[in-house]
């Protein structure tokens, strides 16, 4: 195909990508290395390095408009940001000594982590009176618009999700992706903070975290401007077009659809990973 | 309050920067297009070669640029966070911006260290 077919059809792509991750909260690479690898026969590597770019653009734009509504817990972040910024670091420099196939195996794995997380259900969180000491000392607490006002919210078992976050950033750094799903984990399970909050958080730290990886990626080559260029350009367009969209789609069927995708997707890239033909 | 006025410099910043690296990367996209739109997708990029920015206005370069700029938003709003939380007189948290801002910087500069 030409280049130009080739772009248009990476721009469509990404649109639907951005679009996604916006609606559902998981970056673009969960949809965007899979169809670079497997419908364009892309080497995984450029796949990843695109995914990266795609991150830092959704970050950016979704960041934006979560902290002018105020859900987004700065403190919060940043302190979580500090394991996961070194577990980037270090995936993104382990990265070049790991073999396609166990990245492709490992990818799929992430996948089916994600699809998993992203369908479970979220009880509403007990309120708690108390928060953890380290999160006292840090003044982690906040408040967040429920309803006409600011409800506070406590946080809990902040080591744990130290932990986690570091994994996350590990995985992001190694796999080129957002580790949203991961990151909402910690503080959905492990700090116990309202969903919302998690979210909008996480959409915060995850371009930071992914930008870390990027002068790595980019210095081994990963990061293509041919690839990546029409994949940035679909992908901010899609996150902003699924945010306008949030209020009016039901969440929940879209999440379940996008589950079982997901899942489907995974199965096709071990399945890749092992008949060989890894780009 | 400034608590949530930094909340909204900090999403001021991230839309200028995340607007400012589309238009490079869209004014290299379409030159790489025109330039090479009919010619048939090589799907091994393995004769690219990471190059530092050159200054001329190929591009390639306009995109890199595009993506140069993306990244420095995210050390940005770090950086803003570091001056912030020092006025604030929150140690804590001077500390801990401090510290990724560093392993950012780090990891910017390390194409330069090593291509």
């Amino acid at each position: 195909m030409t280049v130009l077919t080739f772009s248009v059809l990476i721009f469509f792509f990404s649109l639907l990508a951005g679009l996604l991750g916006a609606l559902t909260g998981l970056g673009g690479g969960v949809v965007i290395i899979p169809v670079l690898v497997l419908g364009f026969h892309v080497n995984i590597h450029y796949a990843m390095g695109a995914s990266l770019i795609s991150v830092i653009a959704t970050s950016s734009g979704t960041a934006a408009a979560y902290l002018r509504e105020g859900y987004t817990n700065l403190r919060i972040g940043m302190f979580l940001e500090t394991a996961a910024v070194m577990g980037a670091l270090a995936g993104a420099l382990l990265l070049a000594w790991i073999s396609k196939l166990v990245l492709t195996v490992l990818f799929g794995i992430i996948l089916f982590i994600s699809a998993y997380l992203t369908i479970k259900r979220n009880e509403e969180n007990e309120e708690f009176t108390e928060s953890h000491p380290w999160a006292v000392s840090l003044g982690l607490d906040g408040t967040y618009p429920f309803r006409n006002t600011l409800k506070a919210y406590k946080v809990q078992s902040v080591p744990i999700a130290l932990l986690i976050m570091g994994f996350a950033g590990m995985v992001s750094g190694l796999l080129g992706i957002g580790s949203g799903a991961l990151k909402v984990l910690a503080m959905d399970q492990a700090l116990r903070l309202p969903y919302k909050v998690a979210t909008t958080t996480s959409n915060f730290m995850i371009g930071i975290t992914a930008a870390v990886s990027a002068g790595i990626y980019f210095a081994n080559g990963y990061i293509q401007p041919t690839l990546t260029f029409p994949v940035v350009i679909g992908v901010t367009l899609g996150a902003y077009l699924g945010a306008k969209l949030l209020t009016r789609i039901h969440s929940q069927t879209l999440r379940i659809i996008f589950s079982l995708v997901i899942c489907f997707i995974g199965i096709q890239m071990i399945v890749k990973a092992f008949t060989g033909n890894i780009g | 309050m400034i608590g949530q006025r930094i909340e909204s410099v900090i999403s001021v910043v991230l839309i200028i920067g995340t607007l400012l690296s589309l238009l490079f990367v869209f004014s290299g996209g379409v030159m790489y297009l025109q330039q090479h739109g009919a010619e048939t997708m090589q799907m091994e990029f393995a004769n690219y070669k990471p190059q530092l920015f050159s200054l001329s206005f190929s591009a390639f370069n306009m995109i890199n640029i595009g993506l140069a700029i993306l990244v420095a938003t995210q050390l940005l709003r770090v950086i803003m966070l570091v001056f912030f939380y020092l006025w604030q007189r929150n140690y804590y948290f001077t500390f801990i911006s401090l510290f990724i801002s560093i392993v950012l910087i780090y990891s910017t500069l390390y194409p330069f260290l090593t291509v």
